[in-house]
């Protein structure tokens, strides 16, 4: 270790010094309002974006004895986190102003968690990987339960951290079980015993370390059947909460679940693609069709999470191992898009909420058009995002995950995830056809906040840059995909 | 490979075999003549005052949260002591410096518990906005309903 090594993980130490000095400010310089703590953190996490991808596009460097990569890959999520953290401060500072006793550890917490992605993307080795989970979730645990005065906020942040205690366990338990098996935890020394150990392939104990990793990752991601907790967790959350959980935890989830498939080429993919499969097919179909019947918009946004983990696993499936990857490359774009669309569509709900009581039905958005056309654009934008029509950045994504599948000749189940993408968009449309189809009732949804509107305003607008010129990102996510094939 | 794993369970049963047996044992040859002193909690003769279950002050549950601070610490602070000579020698400073920065950080939770009045055993009531009294007086007002989840929804006009 040195400082030439401490420089690679830059955006992290930021984050962590941003961390650690609002805490100082909010414990030693009391103030009625903490909208200077948001401007502080959202220093901190600009200066961590800066530093992302200085001079690691074309290098791929293993750092702390092999506990970490410096790798574009990791650079890749290093960008979407700090724009997911961005935004969620912004919506947070907007939800903060609201709460009578406000707490501003919010943006203690947010810059710790996305610290804890950043590191969870960059890891390589089972120990690194458990430990940065680890600083992601607390975090993330101590944010849903953050509003102290709602027992739903409260039963949220119990039952993420009761459940997320037994996904660490599993994790923790597979871990323990590879390395019984293989002697290592380290990721480029497992993927080199794996590719000539006939032996290994038949260990029964081995491939239950796997089954059990499987299962730690399925949780964050919330993949069927480890979903139960995604509903009620997201509905009870506050909605800023709710977004950043949707975007940042899934994308830093599936970030390493695809560097350990990448690690476990070509082994793991033969025995693990029919269970991955089944989960992917009952994913998304159980998460598509449950969220028809919400009339909650929070609840909604839920399950249309299962169901996109089930599209991300499918592409997940048609990882090659090839330089080039088109499903990594895929991946990656459709976490950019899928966290841009989640955080302006939580972000809606932050819009119109109030003091006492979050608001999130559907049938209070009726008719929002009229009152506030932009924000109901924006929506609109996400929602179209979401379903994946074109020229939003949600179909480009949707494009390139399915496309890959069906490069490598999986096209039962390229028809499958497009068939349900057909059945989500009825209910997302739903949502635009209440905006502006339908007459306002009694108890319509107004919101007055300028800065919730400009967060939205800003994913929405990335959410139509990107696609109408999907290159740019499509580079990026193609230098991170080329970072795990070692071909630059 | 499986084999090595069997060694864990040998002495996994072992472990739970001491034990089982120990106890059979002492159960088996003591001698059995119950008595109020020997039932007593304290059988060395401390009297017990009341029951010992009651509610304890939630503070402290904060005391056992602070001595994590100082127990990680330590975790760290004796292996890196023990190693300091050599990791001078490979690292130079850096190997002094980074344990500074690691206990820097440990020592910003403390700061913020201090900072945050934490550490005083007799705290004051935290300050109430005005709107958080008119919220009080409302509720202690009797005209909420008893079931927790209904009191944020209930008849309070939105917006007072």
């Amino acid at each position: 270790m040195s400082w030439t090594e401490l420089s690679y993980i830059a955006p992290i130490l930021w984050l962590v010094a941003g961390g650690v000095v609002v805490l100082l400010l909010e414990a030693f310089v009391p103030r009625r309002d903490s909208d200077h703590l948001s401007i502080v953190s959202a220093v901190f996490l600009v200066l961590a974006g800066l530093s992302a991808n200085t001079g690691l596009v074309r290098t791929s460097q293993s750092l702390f004895h092999g506990v970490l990569r410096a790798d574009a890959f990791g650079s890749f999520f290093a960008l979407i986190f700090v724009i997911i953290g961005l935004l969620t401060v912004s919506l947070g500072a907007v939800y903060l102003r609201r709460q009578s006793t406000p707490m501003p550890e919010f943006y203690v917490l947010v810059l710790f968690a996305t610290a804890g992605m950043m590191l969870l993307a960059s890891s390589t080795d089972l120990v690194s990987v458990f430990l940065s989970l680890e600083l992601m979730s607390i975090g993330v645990y101590v944010l849903a339960a953050i509003e102290r005065n709602s027992s739903r906020s409260q039963e949220a942040g119990f039952k993420y951290l009761i459940l997320g205690a037994f996904a660490s366990a599993f994790l923790l338990y597979g871990i323990a079980l590879i390395y019984g098996t293989t002697g290592t935890t380290q990721f480029e020394v497992l993927g080199a015993r794996m590719g000539g150990n006939a032996a290994l392939a038949g260990n029964l104990v081995f491939w239950a370390g796997w089954g059990l990793i499987i299962v730690g990752v399925g949780f964050k991601v919330a993949m069927v059947p480890f979903h139960q907790w995604t509903p009620d967790v997201y509905a009870g959350a506050p909605a800023p909460v709710a977004g950043y959980m949707a975007a940042g935890v899934k994308a830093a989830a599936f970030a390493v679940l695809v560097r350990l498939i990448w690690t476990g080429m070509p082994l793991l993919m033969d025995k693990a693609a029919p269970l991955l499969m089944g989960f992917a097919i009952v994913t998304m179909t159980f998460g598509n069709i449950v969220a028809l019947a919400q009339s909650n918009l929070k609840r909604m946004l839920a399950y249309s999470a299962i169901a996109h983990a089930g599209y991300l696993l499918v592409g997940v499936l048609a990882i090659s191992g090839h330089a080039d990857d088109a499903a990594t490359r895929g991946i990656l774009f459709y976490l950019a898009a899928y966290a841009l669309m989640n955080i302006g569509a939580f972000g809606a709900v932050t819009f119109v909420s109030r003091r006492r009581g979050e608001r999130s039905e559907l049938a209070g958005f009726a008719g929002l058009a009229r009152r506030h056309p932009w924000v109901s654009f924006f929506l609109a934008v996400c929602m179209f995002s979401l379903a994946g029509v074109p020229p939003t950045a949600g179909f480009w994504g949707k494009f390139y995950v399915f496309g890959a599948v069906i490069q490598q000749g999986m096209v039962g189940l390229a028809v499958i995830a497009l068939l349900n993408s057909a059945v989500a968009a009825y209910y997302y449309l739903r949502v635009v056809v209440y905006l502006y189809m339908r007459e306002p009732g009694e108890d319509a949804y107004i919101g007055d906040d300028v800065q919730a509107s400009a967060a939205i305003g800003v994913a929405a607008i990335l959410l139509l840059w990107i696609g109408l010129f999907p290159s740019s990102v499509l580079e990026l996510a193609r230098l991170g995909a080329a970072a795990l094939a070692r071909t630059f | 490979m499986q084999l090595h794993f069997a060694t864990v369970f040998v002495f996994l049963a072992l472990a739970v075999g001491f034990a089982v047996i120990a106890m059979v044992i002492s159960w088996a040859l003591r001698p059995k003549k119950p008595g109020t002193v020997k039932e007593s909690p304290y059988e060395c003769g401390e009297q017990p005052e009341g029951s010992p279950w009651i509610r304890f002050n939630v503070r402290f549950y904060l005391i056992a949260l602070f001595f994590i601070v100082f127990d990680v610490e330590v975790v760290f602070l004796l292996p890196w002591a023990v190693v300091f000579k050599e990791m001078l020698a490979v690292l130079g400073s850096f190997a002094f410096w980074e344990m500074v920065i690691f206990i820097a950080i440990l020592l910003v939770g403390l700061a913020y518990v201090w900072g945050k009045g934490d550490l005083a055993w007799v705290k004051g009531l935290p300050p109430r906005d005005e709107e958080d009294l008119e919220a009080l007086s409302w509720y202690e007002s009797g005209r909420f309903s008893t079931d927790r989840r209904s009191v944020h929804t209930s008849a309070k006009p939105e917006g007072v």
